[in-house]
């Protein structure tokens, strides 16, 4: 009895063990712009933080510093929020597990190649103007309007999928280096892919409208397939793919 | 005076201009609190180093974008 | 902040007293420009409304923005900005960057002013 007891405190006691890990995360301030970015080490330990990134953060953010910012929401990979570039990677944070490996540090950096807003907050004002210039939305010629329900037939609504469910979270456009280098003129990956997804839809009339639009050296053809994008997609989708469709489809245009 | 200005330093002052041109379009009444409000924003960095290029763009792009937001007919005033 | 209003006010006050004198003159309103002289005289006048370094110191086309008025490059590109609503005219931005003296302010004016008449045409437009 005294043994099991002891055994079991031993067991506990292992389990407790604090497993502190080092979290290097990007600072900028806008109200001090003099000041230039720096990396700020936060220390967890993982045994009292939950599996995620995005737990760490939040964990940090509500016991350590309260001024670090980042954008968060539905904590569960549907709002695309808190993209941002973990361990050198593009990803959701929410949807990214801590390495348990205390040994090594995490380092957390906003979206690169964007303009900061604040630490790990990126402006997105001008990929969201990107995505309304391809009109994301149904465009049907008035004559062929149908008269009830716009129906789709089960194959036709089949090669929507693996398009529609892009959350649009700009971890694969800020991933290229196309995009990059071109961010005015290049639409970049994850507009593209809404892009092809409004030219295959069945129900859609403006097919040849949307192929013009892109029918010029810098919106589509910046793509060099570099592929990027399908790698770290954190929603497993394949933009790159897409962007080869279009190509394909526009090649004897 | 001789000296001539960097890029950077016509980007700011048509900046500056520019924001100073949309006052006259806000109502004769508000007009002071705009060049107030005006004068006291570029006035806060007026410190910065010429070649701190980064910081400089930063600021040119917030400039920018605000002066789009509050040229919008519909904001009258400002404190 | 008393001051800017004054200042603001006097310049408003200023300036149409001087339009009305030209106006009275009747003189120019055939002609297709305002005179230099005229544009010459409204722009001190508007100038006049600033904080000034040496505001004793006659005002001569030569005068300097920055050396002889003590304006920096943001004060001066306020007094352009007066001038351009005083005049109805727009700097452009290569030609405001250049301009060093009251002098070079004065000819732009001059060369881009629109005649009475026509801004009268505009608004009734």
């Amino acid at each position: 009895m005294k043994l099991l007891t002891f055994t079991r405190s031993l067991a506990t006691q292992a389990a407790k063990l604090p497993n502190i890990k080092t979290f290097k995360i990007y600072r900028w301030n806008p109200d001090t712009p003099e000041i230039k970015p720096t990396m700020k080490s936060y220390q967890l330990d993982l045994n009292q933080t939950g599996p995620m990134v995005l737990d760490a953060l939040l964990k940090i953010k509500n016991e350590q510093d309260p001024t670090l910012t980042l954008r968060r929401s539905c904590r569960e990979g549907i709002c695309g929020s808190c993209a941002m570039n973990i361990g050198g990677r593009n990803t959701l944070a929410c949807l990214c597990k801590i390495d348990t490996d205390s040994k090594k540090d995490l380092k957390i950096y906003p979206l690169p190649h964007m303009y900061i807003v604040r630490d790990l907050v990126p402006d997105l004002t001008h990929f969201y103007k990107q995505y309304k210039s391809i009109k994301p939305y149904l465009q049907i010629d008035e004559s062929k309007l149908p008269e009830r329900e716009n129906i789709q037939s089960v194959e036709d609504r089949a090669k929507l999928d693996g398009l529609y469910e892009c959350i649009l979270c700009a971890c694969c456009s800020t991933s290229c280096p196309s995009y990059w280098w071109n961010q005015q003129e290049y639409l970049g990956p994850a507009v593209l892919m809404q892009a092809y997804r409004w030219m295959i839809d069945s129900r859609d009339t403006a097919t040849n409208l949307r192929k013009e639009m892109l029918q010029n050296s810098m919106s589509l053809y910046r793509c060099h397939t570099i592929m990027n994008c399908s790698k770290t997609c954190p929603k497993g989708l394949n933009p790159g793919g897409a962007i080869a469709e279009i190509k394909k489809s526009m090649a004897f245009d | 005076m001789a000296k001539k200005f960097s890029g950077l330093q016509k980007e700011a002052l048509t900046l500056y201009r520019k924001c100073l041109r949309s006052v006259y379009e806000k109502p004769v009444e508000n007009r002071q609190n705009w060049f107030s409000y005006i004068h006291s924003e570029f006035n806060k960095y007026r410190k910065v180093s010429r070649r701190d290029f980064a910081t400089i763009e930063h600021l040119l792009r917030l400039g920018n974008r605000r002066y789009e937001m509050y040229k919008n007919p519909s904001i009258k005033n400002v404190h | 902040m008393f001051a800017n209003i004054v200042r603001a006010s006097l310049r408003s006050s200023l300036s149409a007293s001087l339009r009305s004198t030209t106006l009275n003159t009747g003189a120019f309103r055939f002609v297709s420009n305002v005179s230099k002289d005229d544009v010459f005289a409204r722009s001190i006048a508007v100038l006049k409304t600033f904080e000034l370094k040496n505001i004793n110191d006659e005002i001569t086309s030569s005068t300097q923005f920055t050396k002889d008025l003590g304006m920096d490059s943001l004060d001066y590109n306020d007094a352009l900005v007066a001038l351009e609503e005083e005049f109805d005219v727009v700097f452009d931005d290569a030609v405001a960057n250049e301009i060093t003296t009251v002098g070079e302010a004065v000819d732009y004016i001059s060369k881009n002013i629109m005649p009475e008449e026509d801004i009268l045409d505009k608004e009734i437009r």
